[in-house]
């Protein structure tokens, strides 16, 4: 008979196991604490929009024009926009990442994507009181369900303008996958009716779009020249 | 969860599990104290040649050169239908008994060692590869182990690469060097699986009791160690001193080739020998050698295909974004940002249990590398990093072939 310790199979079995534990708890450590830099950031974006809110609540109430704070309503919007950026990327790398809780992840999706269409709603508003002639705005409809390759290819392309032009191009992701009341009521106001889709400065723009087609749609939306543009 | 990472999980566990079962054997204590014989015993030395003129007047010296008593040694080369000088060669070494034997179409190594093994009257035979040498107190390094146990029926040489020059054959002697020290830990448990061509020693007996080699396998030398582990014979691997150096393949193609009759020899075996697996009868060579080298196959496999989908895959992508956004490749790279935070760390699960891999990796192959007194040198950096991350994926790819090879039927031949 030939030695055959079983001990040693089953004893490396738990070891094996526990060392697959080990992984599993600091993987679930280091989301926990993934998600709860996400919450804290979501948190303050709700706290600046809504102090946006209230300075144009503000001026109103005292019936002082919006034009004379253009100033400094557009610090207030480059640095929440940059907080909103920084904030998406982040969402982005744990999104990506194969072991991220899949059901948080829809509920921080959601969360990220009040705070920016809030950021919108004000940004809108600035831009009727003041000359911000220098931005364009993008809502960008996707999904990841029915559109993946098309989307993918589009969404390509708009991060690389977002590159190009900087905090010139505001870019905001809308995943029509993710069930948000607000969402189908831009859907309807816009009348979105395939992916992917994007509305520059409230004029649509549907379905997939080659690279000079973006390019020109975005260069002709702004009203000063671009350098980027020619 | 997606297949690929279901699959990944499965395979970094049983990856997990062999390794630690390694670890285990590595910390358990060393085997018995070895005892020189009285009186050692005869050995004949094969060399089984065809058209060797360049390598074998070296081998035959290397033979020559052990440290044995010269009364008890017999040197016997086999002549099998060369067309070269080898005859004449082998001829010039007077205490070299040269045999010659006719070469038939498909004639095989296993063919030449049974016909010297007809020959052989001494108690013990080693074989000797013709473009191999042994160091000279390789046999009586070896020759002890077979007084541990009347049923040790081989004991297999600490094989590294002779004097590499190319960068493959660099590669290849960290893989003989790490090779030597897994066998050295198989053996704790019997487990040996192969006996290399350069210099295994074996006891005549058992070896002519159990049929010699077999002349149909591509891998006589593996075939033959799984047929003893079948009988329950036991199989040695030296783990002091033994060494011999095998001339390693120069070129892709040479190693190709070489490969060729490995994997496609033990893909034979397995599949020949696969009702030693998970059989108690057969100890640990049934519930872990026989596994793990199924394992291996998977492993193959996965390498392979994993490399595709998480470097290649991502390669292609970025490719194509490229070409998506005109090769306006410097705007990219001027909007890289190098943010360093707890969300650049992705799949913490998947990274720890390969960080521990990984370690462990780093800790055998030091070890291996003590092993056999091979000293690393900030030099030799480089080769390991080639060796750690890319030689195994070519070696993966090989297997790949040689098994699409050998599913669609296509048959391999003794090649040189």
């Amino acid at each position: 008979m030939r030695s055959f310790k079983k001990g040693r199979y089953f004893y490396v079995f738990v070891i094996s196991v526990a060392i697959f534990f080990f992984g599993f708890l600091m993987g679930f450590a280091v989301n926990t604490k993934k998600t709860e830099i996400i919450e804290t950031m979501a948190k303050e974006q709700g706290l600046n929009t809504l102090s946006m809110q209230l300075q144009f609540t503000y001026l109103d109430y005292l019936n002082m024009s919006r034009k004379t704070n253009c100033e400094t309503i557009k610090i207030a919007l480059d640095e929440n926009w940059k907080k909103l950026c920084e904030a998406y990327t982040k969402f982005v790398k744990y999104k990506d990442a194969r072991d991220s809780p899949k059901k948080e992840m829809k509920l921080l999706e959601r969360n990220r994507l009040l705070n920016e269409m809030r950021y919108w709603f004000l940004l809108k508003e600035a831009k009727i009181h003041c000359d911000f002639n220098n931005s364009v705005w993008v809502l960008y409809f996707f999904s990841e369900k029915l559109c993946k390759a098309k989307c993918e290819r589009e969404s390509a392309m708009l991060e690389y303008f977002k590159k190009l032009f900087g905090d010139r191009f505001l870019l905001f992701y809308i995943n029509m996958d993710i069930e948000e009341p607000l969402i189908k009521m831009i859907y309807k106001e816009y009348n979105i009716t395939e992916y992917p889709t994007i509305v520059v400065e409230g004029e649509k723009f549907g379905g997939e779009h080659s690279f000079e087609e973006l390019k020109s749609i975005i260069c002709s939306k702004f009203k000063n020249k671009q350098p980027e543009c020619e | 969860m997606d297949f690929a990472t279901i699959s990944l999980w499965c395979l970094y566990f049983i990856a997990l599990y062999f390794s630690i079962f390694l670890l285990t054997i590595f910390l358990s204590p060393n085997e018995e104290k070895l005892k020189k014989p009285k009186k050692w015993p005869s050995v004949s030395v094969i060399i089984p040649a065809w058209n060797e003129e360049s390598t074998i007047a070296e081998t035959i010296s290397s033979a020559l050169a052990l440290d044995y008593p010269k009364d008890k040694l017999k040197i016997i080369v086999v002549n099998h239908g060369s067309t070269d000088n080898t005859e004449k060669i082998a001829r010039s070494f007077k205490e070299v008994r040269v045999l010659n034997l006719k070469r038939k179409k498909g004639d095989n190594k296993a063919v030449a060692l049974n016909f010297a093994l007809k020959h052989v009257k001494t108690q013990f035979f080693a074989c000797l590869d013709s473009d191999s040498v042994v160091d000279r107190n390789a046999l009586k390094d070896m020759i002890p182990y077979f007084f541990t146990s009347k049923k040790v029926a081989v004991v297999t040489p600490s094989m590294l690469v002779k004097s590499p020059k190319s960068l493959l054959q660099a590669l290849q002697k960290y893989e003989y060097i790490v090779a030597v020290f897994f066998k050295r830990l198989a053996s704790k448990i019997n487990c040996i699986y192969v006996a290399p061509g350069p210099f295994s020693v074996y006891r005549t007996e058992i070896v002519k009791k159990i049929g010699g080699f077999s002349e149909e396998a591509i891998a006589e030398d593996m075939e033959i160690v799984y047929r003893l582990q079948k009988e329950h014979y036991i199989v040695k691997q030296c783990c002091k001193g033994g060494y011999s150096y095998a001339e390693a393949p120069k070129t892709l193609k040479q190693l190709y080739k070489q490969r060729q009759r490995w994997y496609g020899g033990s893909l034979e075996n397995l599949y020949k020998y696969r009702n030693l697996t998970l059989r108690k009868k057969y100890g640990d060579f049934g519930f872990f050698q026989m596994p793990r080298n199924f394992f291996g196959i998977l492993a193959a496999v996965a390498a392979v295909f994993f490399f595709f989908y998480y470097v290649i895959r991502p390669i292609l992508k970025k490719v194509f974004y490229f070409y998506l956004i005109k090769f306006d490749i410097l705007t990219y790279l001027l909007n890289i940002k190098f943010n360093i935070d707890i969300f650049t760390i992705k799949d913490v699960q998947l990274a720890f249990v390969t960080l521990f891999l990984f370690l462990l990796s780093i800790i055998f192959f030091a070890y291996a590398c003590k092993n056999v007194g091979e000293k690393i040198k900030f030099k030799d950096l480089p080769t390991i990093v080639v060796f750690f991350f890319f030689y195994s994926l070519v070696l993966s790819t090989i297997y790949l072939i040689v098994m699409f090879k050998k599913f669609t039927n296509r048959k391999f031949i003794w090649e040189k």
